[in-house]
């Protein structure tokens, strides 16, 4: 064996297990999904954080839209898999009822309702955690 | 202050290098996801830019001549062909990203889509590079990035367990349930990241339009031990504000917006405005360099007359070369691509083209015809040679990871 073949026939192993690996890595579809839900309940927990220590109203809409844009493409996805994904999904309308209603609190800024939908978010989010713990 | 001045080369050629709009999102998701435990990267990287930095300074500094001519009269125009194609298209990528990035931190001040503000952000640096001295972007520019180390001072006022944060920071390999491949990954590209090609040029070239010489040796080596650490720094800053806002959440970072909440979280206005400043300034200060980058590569390569000081008349096709690639990026943003996208796959393109750009450049500061007594010491090329070990690696464990991985995911 040539030490030509050799190292491609090492490199074609590690490719190989690195490609089994990309399957552990990543999940299945619906975990990925979760998993960008979860980000982005998350992120609307902290923009409310940030919200009620006086953070610019534009920097904060412009992360809004960007999170309820995921959240929307996200439930389309979840609509067009195959199985049952009710849970899933009633966690998907919860993070983008909580990123919208904190949209309008943060225009407002109506602190009372950027601290309610901070925490529908966190809730949001607890729930996506125990949903991908049950996997 | 004149010789503080004197290093402001460095600052910004670390600045665009280090804070770019693909470091910044890099440094933030790799934070959220690790913590600091690709610091060891970091640090790599620094020593790495450091050492090929270093040597493109000294080539200038002591021969006249930037590094990318010098690679096509000592290797042939095939190799600097080569070069060339790889570092490029890397580059123009880089580029489009930025004036993506911009268009970006605009739309997070104003509120207004970036879409809007991609022509007028093209424009604008174009007008900058016509018409404002080299010294003054330099220095404007280069300070100006340094606000960017609000994420440094966030960390401090978030109160953070810094016993987790030095375990992170101490740690060699990914938590015990974190995917390998994945985590090389992220090492490939941070380390990619920290030795982009563009900075080597454009630091070299930068050199040449100051007409460095023997007695610049010394500033040389300052711009270099002071600009890339301090973009080291910088780039820490960002992934440990991540780490300690975004990490215990379990969240990822993947938008301009998310890595800027924890300035905000931290010290609400004032920290968002100075953030979004700081960036605006980094990536004008990246569209600046690679956006030259890609004249010098070009005109040096064919021979042409170039440089930012000479007169359009002078340098016509130099000029028009960059006026052509700003043009490039605007259409390539104005597609509608996620500039951070762009910027991730740039990123993949530069750890393939690695190779391509140290290995002439340690060939050439080994090469007594043109430095004499001032070429590689063996500590210098002890390093060098590491460096370049590990550049082959990166180059080569790139696309592979890349598609292992599926980017990270």
């Amino acid at each position: 064996m040539t030490v030509l073949t050799r190292v491609a026939a090492v490199a074609s192993t590690l490719l190989l297990a690195a490609c089994a690996s990309f399957a552990a890595s990543t999940g299945s579809t619906a975990e990925q999904v979760a998993a960008d839900i979860h980000t982005q309940a998350q992120t609307a927990y902290l923009t409310s954080e940030a919200a009620l220590n006086g953070s610019p109203k534009s920097a904060l809409r412009v992360v809004l839209e960007e999170s309820e844009r995921h959240v929307t493409d996200d439930l389309t996805e979840l609509e067009q898999l195959q199985g049952d994904h009710t849970e899933l999904t009633a966690l998907a309308e919860d993070t983008l009822r909580a990123v919208r209603d904190l949209k309008t609190a943060v225009a407002d800024d109506d602190r009372a309702a950027i601290e309610t939908a901070g925490a529908a978010a966190t809730a949001a989010a607890d729930g996506l955690e125990a949903w991908s713990a049950l996997l | 202050m004149k010789r503080i001045l004197m290093l402001t080369l460095g600052v910004l050629t670390a600045i665009g290098g280090f804070v770019d709009i693909g470091d910044i999102v890099a440094n933030a998701t790799i934070g959220a996801r690790y913590g600091l435990g690709l610091l060891w990267v970091l640090t790599l990287g620094v020593i790495g830019i450091c050492a090929f930095a270093e040597m493109s300074g000294r080539i200038v500094a002591v021969s006249g001549r930037p590094v990318f001519d010098l690679i096509r009269e000592r290797l042939g125009p095939r190799v600097a062909l080569v070069n060339l194609a790889g570092s490029f298209l890397a580059t123009l990528l880089t580029l489009a990203a930025q004036i993506g990035g911009v268009a970006v931190v605009i739309q997070l001040a104003s509120g207004i889509p970036h879409i809007v503000w991609v022509i007028p952000a093209g424009l604008a640096l174009w007008l900058v590079i016509w018409f404002v001295k080299f010294k003054r972007i330099e220095q404007v520019l280069g300070l100006s990035g340094l606000a960017v180390g609000v994420f440094g001072a966030a960390i401090w006022w978030l109160d953070p367990d810094w016993g987790a944060l030095a375990g992170q920071a101490l740690s060699l390999g990914p938590a015990p349930d974190e995917p390998v491949p994945t985590y090389f990954y992220y090492a490939v590209t941070l380390f990619a990241a920290t030795m982009t090609p563009y900075e080597v040029f454009f630091f070299s070239s930068g050199g040449a339009e100051e007409h460095w010489s023997r007695k610049d040796l010394g500033i040389q080596r300052a711009n270099v031990l002071l600009g890339f650490p301090l973009g080291g720094v910088l780039s820490v800053g960002i992934a440990g504000a991540a780490a300690v806002t975004l990490l215990p959440l379990g969240m990822d970072a993947e938008t301009l917006g998310q890595v800027l909440l924890p300035a905000g979280i931290a010290f609400g206005l004032a920290g968002m405005a100075v953030a979004m400043f700081g960036f605006f300034a980094c990536m004008t200060g990246a569209a600046f360099e690679t956006s030259m980058s890609c004249g010098y590569a070009l005109a040096q390569f064919f021979g042409w007359s170039w440089g930012k000081r000479e007169r359009p008349k002078r340098a016509a096709r130099f000029h028009m070369s960059v006026a052509v690639v700003i043009v490039a990026a605007i259409a390539i943003v104005q597609t509608g691509v996620d500039p951070v996208m762009v910027t991730e796959v740039s990123l993949v393109a530069s750890a393939v083209a690695l190779p391509l750009t140290y290995l002439p450049i340690l060939m050439v500061a080994n090469d007594r015809v043109y430095l004499g007594r001032h070429v590689n010491g063996r500590f210098g090329n002890a390093v060098g040679t590491v460096i370049m070990v590990v550049v082959v690696v990166a180059a080569i464990a790139a696309v592979p990871l890349m598609i292992a991985t599926g980017m990270g995911a």
